[in-house]
């Protein structure tokens, strides 16, 4: 049993959470300026009148990362050493990731999420290095 | 702002690993180690300010203010607390507020933490779902981005926590005290959250603090060396979150810095000593430059060559810090400022010391290292 206890998605967040089910990335954009968000906000500019969650790439690159050598819950003590990537969505927003286990991260790798792996008690898939797309 | 407010009591529990001591018992010391200390009539106590996030039980304290309220901004409680208690005392409403913080987490004590530990209440919650857990990660992720940006090392890092610890031992109340290591003792530590090995990051304590603030001509009947509010700032780390450069920020350190020195009508030269929110390395690095003690890039070798040890440019957590004194969240901070202007610092004391500056660091994000920040400027001259 873990001696953590997980958030639970909040319903403010459930259409990213169902937009993975559907191998969808979601942001939340606002329609009047364009700009993307993540989870769900308001924008500073302004506010809730034109957000709406819209498909994005889930693709970005590795702005910073810190690799685990501590599991911090029981239930993790098999997963570490692993690395947890903030990821710079081309689209702007930060976007915390595991990333793919075995790959080695460094500022500026290019990933995207692997969005054929299996959302498992809403645990976000992670990262993988963007071998198939094209440099921005 | 300046010289119109001013700390005229402190009190400062035992500090330590497994006290046994539960943290209301240890608020209650405190409270009632600055009441000696003020040399003030514990009736006279009108304001009380929790610098946490749960509700006070006065019965216990024995006290009788006419208002009490929790004030919680994770370690930026500590300095927003002397503001708010500056600001009932502006607004006619208390004379001599007592700000208060105590916690028991070694022993099994911390109010509103019962039962198991839920990462929501670290804010941004989700990234723990890809195992972003805890504050040391969260630092991680600023200590990684410096290290890239400047080709800064780990020993960098280390540099500074041999400083600190250098520091600690000098003061028999540091938990570091007696226990001296170097920068190989450093290398050679776990790693726990690359970058940072154990050696970077502090440990939880016990204890409590209370400051007696008051009204400044109050402050001089009532102690010998009063300490007085010279200028404070906020910043919060949304703003470069929003940006972002949020990675870039440990805190959000420039308006807050601007704004405390205009208050205080002082300069960077002018200040004799800082007291940084340390709980790991690199917030001393990542502070020193957005403060301006240093060049950018350049904390690593600043602190090698000494920059923040007793004869440095700028000393800096003589006390040891969180990461080789004691935990009391902003407080650890704000007592060794105190003790400095007091001359109170002992085998750590800073010749002449007369402008103190200190860092409030709080509210971990789950995303970042926290949001909320303060830079207060504290002084022995109003």
């Amino acid at each position: 049993m873990s001696d953590v206890r997980p958030p639970q998605p909040g319903a403010l967040d459930q259409p990213f959470w169902d937009g993975l089910n559907q191998q969808q990335f979601l942001l939340h954009r606002c329609g009047i300026c364009g700009c993307h968000y993540w989870p769900a906000s308001c924008c500073v500019a302004h506010g809730a009148a034109a957000m709406a969650w819209v498909p994005t790439s889930g693709c970005g690159e590795v702005h910073t990362y810190t690799i685990f050598h501590r599991a911090y819950t029981t239930d993790m003590a098999d997963q570490v050493p692993y690395t947890v990537c903030v990821v710079k969505l081309d689209e702007g927003p930060f976007f915390h990731a595991r990333l793919q286990s075995g790959l080695t991260p460094c500022r500026g790798l290019r990933v995207c999420v692997d969005l054929g792996a299996p959302v498992i008690d809403g645990v976000p898939p992670p990262f993988q290095i963007a071998r198939q797309l094209p440099e921005k | 702002m300046r010289g119109k407010f001013a700390v005229a009591g402190l009190g400062v529990s035992q500090q330590g690993v497994k006290l046994g001591i539960s943290d209301l018992e240890l608020r209650r010391q405190a409270v009632e180690l600055a009441i000696e200390d003020a040399g003030i009539e514990r009736t006279a106590i009108d304001g009380y300010i929790h610098a946490w996030d749960t509700r006070e039980d006065l019965r216990y304290l024995g006290l009788s203010p006419s208002f009490a309220s929790a004030l919680f901004a994770g370690g930026a409680s500590a300095s927003m607390s002397l503001l708010a208690a500056a600001g009932a005392i502006a607004t006619g409403q208390a004379d001599a507020v007592a700000c208060v913080f105590g916690l028991a987490p070694t022993s099994g004590y911390v109010p509103g933490r019962e039962g198991a530990k839920t990462i929501g209440a670290f804010g941004y919650g989700y990234a723990s779902k890809a195992g972003l857990i805890g504050a040391a990660s969260a630092h991680a992720l600023h200590a990684r981005w410096y290290m890239d940006e400047y080709g800064a090392t780990s020993a960098d890092l280390g540099a500074v926590a041999v400083a600190l610890r250098e520091h600690a031992c000098r003061r028999p109340e540091a938990l570091g005290y007696g226990k001296p290591f170097t920068l190989a003792d450093h290398q050679t530590s776990k790693m726990i959250v690359d970058p940072l090995r154990s050696l970077d990051c502090c440990r939880d304590s016990d204890g409590a603090v209370a400051v007696i603030i008051t009204g400044a001509e109050r402050a001089r009947e009532l102690h010998p060396r009063p300490v007085y509010l010279l200028g404070a700032g906020y910043g919060h780390n949304i703003r470069n979150w929003h940006n972002g450069t949020v990675y870039a920020h440990h805190d959000d350190i420039a308006p807050a810095a601007a704004k405390a020195f205009a208050q205080a009508g002082l300069t960077i030269d002018d200040v004799d000593v800082a007291s940084f929110y340390d709980p790991f390395t690199i917030s001393v690095l990542m502070q020193l430059e957005a403060y301006g003690f240093c060049k950018p890039g350049q904390a690593g070798a600043f602190v090698r060559d000494g920059g923040i040890g007793l004869g440095g440019s700028i000393p800096t957590n003589t006390g040891g810090g969180q990461l080789s004194g004691f935990y009391a969240a902003g407080f650890t901070a704000l007592v060794e400022a105190i003790r400095q202007l007091r001359s109170e610092a002992e085998a750590g004391q800073v010749k002449d010391a007369e402008v103190a500056l200190v860092s409030g660091h709080g509210l971990n994000a789950g995303v970042q290292n926290t949001w909320g920040h303060v830079t207060l400027l504290l002084g022995n001259q109003s």
